[in-house]
């Protein structure tokens, strides 16, 4: 399931594939499931959005690539969408829709001395889909295009490698959980939302629609280094004071269930009162996430915790 | 252009990376031995076949090298992580988020990663490492210091012919060759041929040495890659568009006899080819081949190529066809040793 969805195309904006895999997945009877006109995936026991306080809030989406112009010579320029990390773009193979292409590195014989010490950027670089000139190209780019990292996943010793692996594992986690509840409660609900790398514009249309959630918990990967282990909890600069007491009940979970976990600074402003629970991310914002199998795990039992804890009826 | 396809397809799914060709040897030699009389490695894991003429005194040597530029394991540090060194000339830029194959088939992967992450400046190779999910204990079973890796580079098509994928130097140049030489009509051949796949050619030409020593051939015909064009390189010389057809390159390491009869069967026969200038050396086999025995007289074809050393390289299909036909028609007679 994780490699069907890693593998899937969701960048932010075009989530359809993702949702469609999301939406085939749950098959929970006991929730109703719908969308919202951005897309949100909204899974509820109950249709009347007021009575809601408790949310997870699951992003699906991932960065990519945008066609911006293209060369007379044929190649695509572009920008990227959401988080990218531009050492990580040169030499990458992408798809759009109707091209494969590779972003273009300079043969090493070529390079300049300061070429060879400067690091590059999307600015400067270039798309080749072996296209002969711009009208060549243009049978298959439009300018506004998508494109997605051609990476394949892999699950390989204590880690998972692949695309979006930052939003797609807590997808796996939360369709596999919302799948067993048995009695819903109809003052929670889950969100499969959109558009969360680009300033998180999903999450914002989500809140608007429920003029009474008092938790907010955002489960995503975490960008992390090797030595974070366990459970992540995210801390934002301007945490309120209502933020940091639902996150001293969810460290009191951890604690109580024999989870470890890290609270983690994050360089992130996030217009909504929100706890973010994670796993960690490594290699975030490049083509290839890797995350460990083992955080994934933990990850997991804290948020069947969590639910337990706002009466939501496991099997 | 479909068999040129599969023969390239086939050939950069094998690693054989400077150093440890060995490892693709024989499925090589089971390509060549659906058209060559013999086939052989020897020591250095040079590859050899041999085509008989009837009557044929002379011996023409088609030389491609068929080795790659790749990676060497050169640590396991404590946490499992694999310290590395390049394997021929790389651009370390490519290199960070970049992924790996190690070990042999079905190989393992491996993510290139900083250990630790800045913000400005290219990363040194000493800055960083691979990781492969496995730990240190887990990692020794299949990999330790001194083997070698490769990008991985799935073999991907764009538009118009063109194909991508780590490699394609030279494998692009063994497929012309094997794609000439499977369709020979044997009783029509004026020399015998010896085709030799050398080893460590990223590595300073070592293999060649030894084996054109070893083929002693009366002239060779050298089949390799040059820079092909892109946005970025329009203003630089001796950069040829896709699609140029056949590269055949002039200079004083060269024999330009073997050259202008190139041109001369090029022009008879209809092949596109361009004419690469090379005042010193060639940066290719040929330089090494022509110096050996008494000199050997040498020629140099090459086929443009795009991004050369880097998991992304691209080559049009149609102008190893180029090449492919040139090589056919020269050891059929259109060249005279």
């Amino acid at each position: 399931m994780i490699k069907k969805l890693s593998e899937a195309w969701g960048i932010s904006g075009r989530e359809e594939e993702v949702l469609k895999i999301i939406t085939e997945s749950l098959t929970n009877k006991k929730f109703n499931f719908y969308k919202d006109r951005i897309g949100n995936l909204f899974v509820t026991p109950d249709k009347n959005l007021d009575y809601v306080k408790t949310v997870f809030v699951i992003p699906v989406d991932e960065s990519g690539i945008m066609a911006s112009d293209i060369t007379q010579g044929g190649y695509i320029k572009f920008q990227t969408i959401g988080q990218v990390n531009d050492s990580s773009l040169v030499s990458k193979r992408v798809k759009f829709a109707n091209a494969n292409g590779i972003i273009c590195p300079k043969a090493v014989h070529l390079l300049s001395d300061d070429e060879k010490n400067k690091k590059t950027d999307d600015e400067s670089l270039l798309i080749d889909i072996g296209a002969t000139d711009k009208n060549d190209a243009e049978k298959y780019i439009t300018k506004g295009d998508y494109a997605v990292f051609d990476i394949c996943f892999k699950e390989q010793g204590e880690k998972y490698f692949g695309k979006a692996l930052k939003s797609r594992v807590s997808v796996v986690a939360f369709i596999d959980l919302i799948n067993k509840i048995s009695n819903p409660n109809k003052n929670s609900a889950f969100v499969f939302s959109v558009q969360s790398q680009v300033r998180r514009r999903g999450l914002k249309v989500v809140l608007n629609q429920l003029p009474n959630a008092e938790k907010i918990i955002l489960a995503e990967g975490v960008p992390c280094e090797e030595n974070d282990k366990g459970v992540v909890l995210g801390v934002l600069k301007r945490d309120t004071e209502s933020i940091e007491k639902v996150r001293s009940d969810i460290e009191n979970a951890a604690v109580k269930n024999n989870i470890p976990y890290t609270k983690k600074l994050l360089n992130e402003e996030i217009d909504a009162p929100v706890n973010i629970i994670g796993y960690p991310v490594f290699c975030n914002g490049t083509p290839c996430n890797i995350v460990r199998k083992k955080d994934v795990e933990k990850f997991k039992k804290l948020i069947l915790c969590l639910m337990q804890r706002e009466v939501l009826f496991i099997d | 252009m479909d068999k040129i396809k599969n023969i390239l397809k086939k050939l950069t799914s094998l690693s054989g990376i400077s150093s440890a060709e060995y490892r693709v040897s024989k499925s090589v030699m089971s390509v060549l031995a659906e058209f060559c009389d013999k086939t052989n490695v020897d020591e250095f894991g040079n590859i050899y076949g041999y085509i008989y003429a009837n009557n044929a005194k002379k011996t023409i040597l088609l030389e491609a090298h068929i080795d790659r530029v790749g990676l060497m394991i050169t640590k396991i540090e404590d946490n499992g992580f694999l310290e590395f060194s390049p394997l021929g000339g790389t651009d370390t830029r490519i290199l960070p988020y970049s992924e790996v194959n190690i070990g042999n088939e079905p190989y393992k992967k491996g993510l290139i990663m900083p250990k630790k992450e800045k913000d400005s400046g290219v990363y040194e190779i000493s800055e960083l490492h691979i990781d492969t999910g496995y730990t240190n204990d887990e990692i020794k079973i299949f990999s330790k210091e001194g083997d070698v890796c490769f990008l991985n580079s799935e073999f991907i098509s764009l538009k118009n012919d063109v194909v991508s994928c780590g490699g394609l130097d030279n494998r692009a140049g063994v497929t012309a060759v094997i794609d000439a030489l499977s369709s020979i009509e044997k009783d029509k051949l004026k020399y015998n041929i010896v085709i030799l796949l050398s080893v460590r050619e990223e590595l300073g030409f070592c293999g060649a040495y030894k084996g054109a020593e070893t083929a002693r051939p009366d002239g060779a015909i050298v089949i390799d890659v040059t820079h092909g064009q892109t946005e970025n390189t329009k203003d630089i010389s001796g950069v040829f568009p896709l699609g140029s057809g056949a590269i055949i390159c002039r200079g004083p390491s060269l024999c330009d006899s073997y050259c202008q009869q190139l041109i001369s069967v090029a022009k008879e026969k209809g092949i596109s080819y361009d004419i690469e200038v090379a005042s010193a050396s060639s940066g290719t086999t040929s330089w090494a081949i022509s110096s050996l025995l008494d000199g050997i007289p040498s020629a140099l074809i090459s086929i443009p190529l795009r991004y050369m050393h880097t998991n992304v390289e691209a080559v049009d299909l149609k102008d190893i066809s180029e090449v492919s036909r040139l090589i056919y028609e020269a050891v059929n007679g259109g060249m005279v040793l």
